[in-house]
């Protein structure tokens, strides 16, 4: 809760922050500073006796801290590898800080809700903060045109999703998460609109968090945003969707699991298909990321599938969310560089920059699952967890995506080791302060240490 | 009066579904906001048969007095913008008929199945009886105060978007 | 302990080679190199006086239960050996070469020496997969980026297919994983475990057995690679760099029959037993196949590297064929062609730096310009024909019995490789060593003092083990018949 109000705070001192002129510097330090302090209050909170707040609209549990100081964690990992773009930003800087404060009080109401309102308000903070942000980059059409389909996509899932909601209200009564796990467990004979309600809540939540068939928007608007807001939304905004979609479903519905489990197991077959599928042909680099986010979409969504084992999402995101920003931090001074997000230009990135390449490199692995790293140890817990839970053929098809998954992040590692760079591309300068440099290292430490040692994140909830 | 009644609530109802379908299908934006209107209006009137009338006269402040005349006022700013008329026009017809008939029957089939009067929500709800008003401002600062204040956020995040969104480019 | 810091030796000297800058760092690496033969021979006295002193196992994983525990049987034994006498050997057969990015080079070399050791002492399935990945990262950069023109295309598909491979064991990984049930080590619940012998101890119905075996067997055969999935190797032994093919011929094709021999054979001996006919006769195709191959190859490189398909071939069917006989020799002829290869891999690259090519028929009369050279190559090409007192005797000698005690007719086929292998090393001997000397081999040097070093002790190693090969067989003995025992008694239950 104090994370929350801190959060909030935070964000309104930097609006008005906004009226004086105060260095990027200063506005940078309050933003981390805000969200130092929001961890350190919600870390305080770990491993106390459950807290109910407001009526029981919120509730904190071992599970919400983890996942809120997850949250955290990955925005200022991120923030501390992306000077370049808010130092890019011209007109209403502290505006912009600003919306990405609110996004994250939006992402804690998702993540630490006891009551469906919560989730939908919070979810509605996130999306409406995230509409803009994808449009953030006003003189770039397809900015505006990834705002605008983001925008109706949404609107339209957030329609879905608050009708389910409506439909479960109406057949248990109760907004709280008690109460409708009360209905589901109750025994008596479910109502017909708690399975509609169910289904189009499972079609909202799927739709946020760019479940196959509903995650057309996800390539268009991850590829036309700012990159930094791609990798915000990919990583932090997934996590903190896939921890109100886990624990909706874990706490509400896994009494009545056999009547969604094999919905849910297609989805997952769809998502890590479909995404892998795609991606194979993609020429640019961001777009890549973009559908290989599907991907992992999939595998986030197999822990739903399971109904249990909450430590797995959580080594599972935090694996994906660092190889994610590392190999997003280095597609953005990438692409300022070259002017593009194509693979042809990170062609010989290896001798222009080792660091860079190095990083690129640790984190396509990573994502592709290759052992002695973090995704590898994440992709086993997940699918040893589906396995064991009877899931064979969707262990089987995402083994055989993960063999498709590997020949398109090392296309990247083959032009950034193997190929070698244009004259032109020789003389470029990746503008890196010694910072970016420290914390990208950091970041390639973790996926190499979280690949050997799982232990220590994967214990904790 | 029980007749009566009935003849009200066909005629609200065809009214909301008439004007919604012509809004759908016509290619006059102002037509189509007129007719949306109409929606709305009936949409209102069913709120109060379903004895939510502070529901009902928020749909016409807000939807009607608000959202509604700024569209038009936005159609009739743009319209001549450019020397072309807008028109609104259908596409993915086949499959956006497929996709809503799916839905229209997959809604109606739980609608029927549904035994109303079984729902402890609906006897809860007939025992209030008067005024809602007072009723919901209570709850809204007691039990739901949380969700009502982080509304504000999303109030606020919202007219930051539209400052933004409307504010001048980067050069 | 000791097996532990022979395992993490290089990894450790990896990482610091990859600090170091400047020419220094090939002697740095061979140092590191031979402090390892030494840890690696301490540790074979530790073996000969209490094998159960070298096993070591702590937590690595609570929460999968899977541990880091290291084992030294006497295969595995005989496999860090021969890895640890071949990698200084590797290192100092580039000495000749100035790759560009030394550092990174050699910290590869090494990193891929301890992975390899890392696969040979895991005793726990997930560490085992891991090492067996790791592996494979080292040599693709190796291969990928010191290799010849073609490298990228060919080394990426050896990648892939590796890859492939592993993913379908690891299905297999995490199906017997699931199927354990142990106590966890410190809540006592009940618990699932990687350990060798939980997997052993496992109950497996004839059908599970028979579908994990394919899923580690694919994985296994493409290692080695065994036909029909051996399309990758001649290519990228073609164009890795030499030391690079060195060690994917020398050390790493030994992964996958030791896979085989290590937890293929007795945790799914009944799917063994009864696919075993199917494998032989595949072999035995990739045998002949092979050696025919060979013989109109122009390159020696893939010469060599078809016969190297060959010899595993023959190694292969020795496993399937589960005699004495058959599982002693295919030992043994293990430790030897991964000697004799290595050998024959750097007497090629000798040549292909002095000329310029590696055509057989271009080339000529060396033997008067390099008597030295002349006679080593002799040496270790007998050695890989398998002519008596050389290494490769005793091994192909007891793989050939072993498979006719299988089946008369298989053997007699697979017996063709003596004779197929004579042709095509004798036929490249004459027609590169012999004949007349011409333009390209005038100005031939004869061996220089590094290229000596490498060349005398691998020749050595083919003489005294071919005289004396009693000390690798009671090495292994015990396995072997450790191994026999858990087969037979399967497979008089299926009969």
């Amino acid at each position: 809760m104090i994370t929350l109000v801190i959060l909030a705070l935070v964000g309104l001192f930097l609006m008005i922050a906004g009226l004086f002129d105060i260095s990027r510097k200063a506005v940078f330090g309050v933003a981390m500073t805000g969200m130092v302090a929001a961890l350190a209050g919600n870390l305080y909170m770990w491993d106390k006796v459950p807290m109910a707040y407001f009526n029981r609209m919120i509730l904190i549990d071992n599970y919400d801290v983890a996942f809120i100081t997850a949250v955290l964690g990955v925005s200022m990992f991120l923030f501390l590898l992306s000077e370049n773009y808010f130092g890019k930003i011209q007109n209403y800087l502290t505006e912009h800080y600003a919306l990405y404060m609110f996004s994250l009080v939006g992402m804690i109401a998702m993540i630490s809700f006891n009551n469906l309102v919560m989730l939908f308000i919070g979810i509605e903070i996130l999306s409406v903060s995230l509409y803009i942000l994808a449009g953030s980059e006003k003189n770039n059409l397809s900015s505006n045109e990834a705002s605008l389909k983001y925008f109706l996509m949404g609107a339209f899932a957030t329609g879905i999703l608050l009708m389910g909601i409506t439909l479960i209200y109406g057949a248990s009564g109760s907004f709280y998460l008690s109460g409708i796990e009360q209905y589901f467990t109750s025994g008596n004979e479910l109502s017909p609109i708690a399975y509609i309600g169910m289904f189009l809540v499972l079609v909202g939540m799927s739709f946020k968090v760019s479940v196959a068939p509903f995650h057309f928007w996800t390539p268009d608007v991850y590829d036309g945003s700012p990159t930094f807001v791609t990798a915000f939304m990919s990583t932090v905004v997934k996590i903190a969707g896939f921890a109100a979609f886990f624990k909706l479903f874990y706490i509400c519905f896994s009494s009545v699991i056999h009547y969604w489990v094999e919905v849910v197991s297609v989805l997952v077959i769809l998502t890590v298909t479909i995404g892998a599928m795609t991606a194979i042909t993609q020429k640019s680099v961001k777009r890549l990321l973009a559908y290989s986010s599907v991907s992992h979409a999939g595998y986030m969504l197999m822990v739903v599938l399971v109904g249990a084992d909450a430590d797995n999402l959580m080594f599972y995101v935090v694996a994906y969310s660092i190889s994610s920003i590392v190999a997003f931090s280095v597609l953005m001074l990438v692409q300022e560089a070259a002017g593009n997000a194509e693979i042809t230009s990170f062609e010989g990135l290896a001798k222009v920059n080792p660091l860079l390449g190095f990083a690129m490199t640790v984190s396509m692995l990573s994502l592709a699952g290759i052992p002695l790293t973090a995704g590898f140890m994440a992709k086993v817990y997940i699918l040893t967890s589906v396995f064991n839970a009877g899931h064979g053929i969707v262990v089987l098809v995402a083994i055989l995506t993960a063999m498709v998954g590997i020949y398109y992040y090392f296309k990247v590692i083959i032009a950034i080791y193997f190929k070698t760079a244009t004259e032109e591309r020789k003389l470029f300068t990746y503008n890196s302060s010694s910072l970016f440099k420290i914390v990208l290292f950091i970041g390639i430490i973790a996926i190499i240490v979280l690949g050997i040692c799982p232990d220590i994140i994967h214990n904790l909830i | 009066m029980y007749l009566l009644q009935e003849i009200i609530f066909v005629f609200f109802t065809l009214l909301t579904l008439v004007s919604a379908v012509y809004m759908a299908i016509t290619t006059n934006v102002i037509y189509a906001a007129f007719s949306l209107l109409l929606t709305f209006i009936g949409v209102a009137a069913l709120y109060i048969f379903a004895s939510a009338e502070f529901i009902g006269l928020t749909q016409i402040m807000i939807y009607i007095g608000g959202i509604l005349i700024l569209i038009v006022f936005g159609v009739m700013l743009t319209n001549k913008v450019g020397n072309q008329p807008i028109r609104a026009k259908s596409i993915n017809t086949v499959s956006g008929l497929l996709l809503s008939s799916a839905l229209f029957t997959l809604l109606m089939n739980s609608i029927m199945e549904i035994n109303f009067s079984k729902l402890p929500w609906i006897k809860n709800g007939l025992m209030v009886s008067g005024n809602t008003t007072p009723i919901i401002g209570v709850n809204l600062m007691t039990q739901y105060l949380l969700p009502f204040e982080i509304i504000a956020v999303l109030l606020l995040v919202a007219l930051l978007g539209a400052s933004l969104i409307a504010g001048r480019k980067d050069n | 302990m000791m097996t532990l810091i022979v395992l993490f030796l290089p990894f450790v000297a990896a990482l610091l080679l990859s600090l170091v800058k400047g020419e220094s760092v090939k002697k740095i690496a061979l140092g590191f190199a031979l402090a390892e033969l030494v840890l690696a021979l301490m540790v074979l006295n530790q073996y000969m006086i209490d094998p159960k002193a070298l096993s070591f196992t702590c937590f690595w994983i609570t929460s999968l239960g899977a541990h880091l525990n290291i084992d030294v049987s006497g295969i595995s034994m005989l496999l860090v050996l021969l890895t640890a006498v071949l990698i200084p050997l590797i290192i100092l057969s580039t000495f000749k070469h100035d790759y560009k990015n030394p550092a990174a080079f050699y910290a590869l070399i090494l990193a891929m020496s301890g992975a390899l050791i890392g696969v040979f002492v895991a005793n726990d399935l997930l560490l085992f997969y891991v090492f067996w990945e790791a592996a494979l990262i080292p040599i693709y950069f190796i291969a990928a980026l010191w290799g010849g023109e073609n490298r990228i295309k060919v080394t990426f598909k050896f990648f892939l297919y590796t890859v492939i491979g592993s993913l379908f064991m690891l299905i297999g990984v995490m199906y017997l994983y699931l199927q354990t049930n142990v106590p966890h080590p410190i809540t006592f619940e009940p618990h699932h475990s990687f350990d060798f012998d939980h997997l052993v101890a496992l109950n497996l119905s004839f059908q599970e057995q028979c579908w994990l075996f394919w899923a580690f067997f694919i994985a296994f055969a493409i290692k080695m690679p065994i036909f029909p999935f051996h399309t990758w190797q001649p290519d990228t032994y073609t164009e890795a760099p030499a030391a690079g093919t060195m060690l994917l011929s020398g050390i790493m094709l030994k992964m996958g029959i030791f896979g085989v021999l290590h937890w293929l054979m007795p945790i799914m001996n009944e799917g063994f037993y009864a696919n075993a006919k199917i494998v032989i006769t595949l072999a035995i195709i990739g045998v002949v196949y092979a050696s025919i191959l060979a013989i109109m190859q122009k390159d020696m490189k893939r010469l060599i590297a078809y016969s190297s398909i060959a010899h595993v071939g023959l190694i292969a069917a020795g496993l399937f064929a589960v005699n004495e006989q058959s599982l002693q020799g295919a030992v043994i002829q293990m430790f030897a062609h991964g000697v004799n290869v290595v050998g024959l891999f750097f007497i090629i690259d000798i040549i292909e730096s002095r000329t310029g090519t590696r055509d057989i028929a271009s080339l000529g009369g060396i033997i008067n310009k390099a008597p030295k050279l002349g006679v080593l190559f002799v040496i270790i090409m007998l050695g890989a024909v398998a002519l008596p007192l050389t290494n490769g005797f005793p091994g192909e000698f007891l793989l050939l019995n072993g498979i006719f005690q299988y089946n008369a007719v298989l053997a007699a086929v697979a017996g063709l490789t003596i004779i197929l292998g004579a042709v095509y090393m004798l036929k490249m001997y004459q027609n590169v060593m012999l004949g007349e000397v011409n333009a390209l081999t005038e100005k031939f040097t004869d061996l220089t003092m590094t290229e000596f070093a490498v060349l005398v002790p691998i020749a050595a190693i083919v003489i005294i083990t071919g005289i004396y090969p009693q000390y690798f067989l009671d090495l292994t003995q015990g396995d072997v018949d450790h191994l026999l025992k858990l087969v037979n008694t399967n497979i008089v239950t299926i009969k």
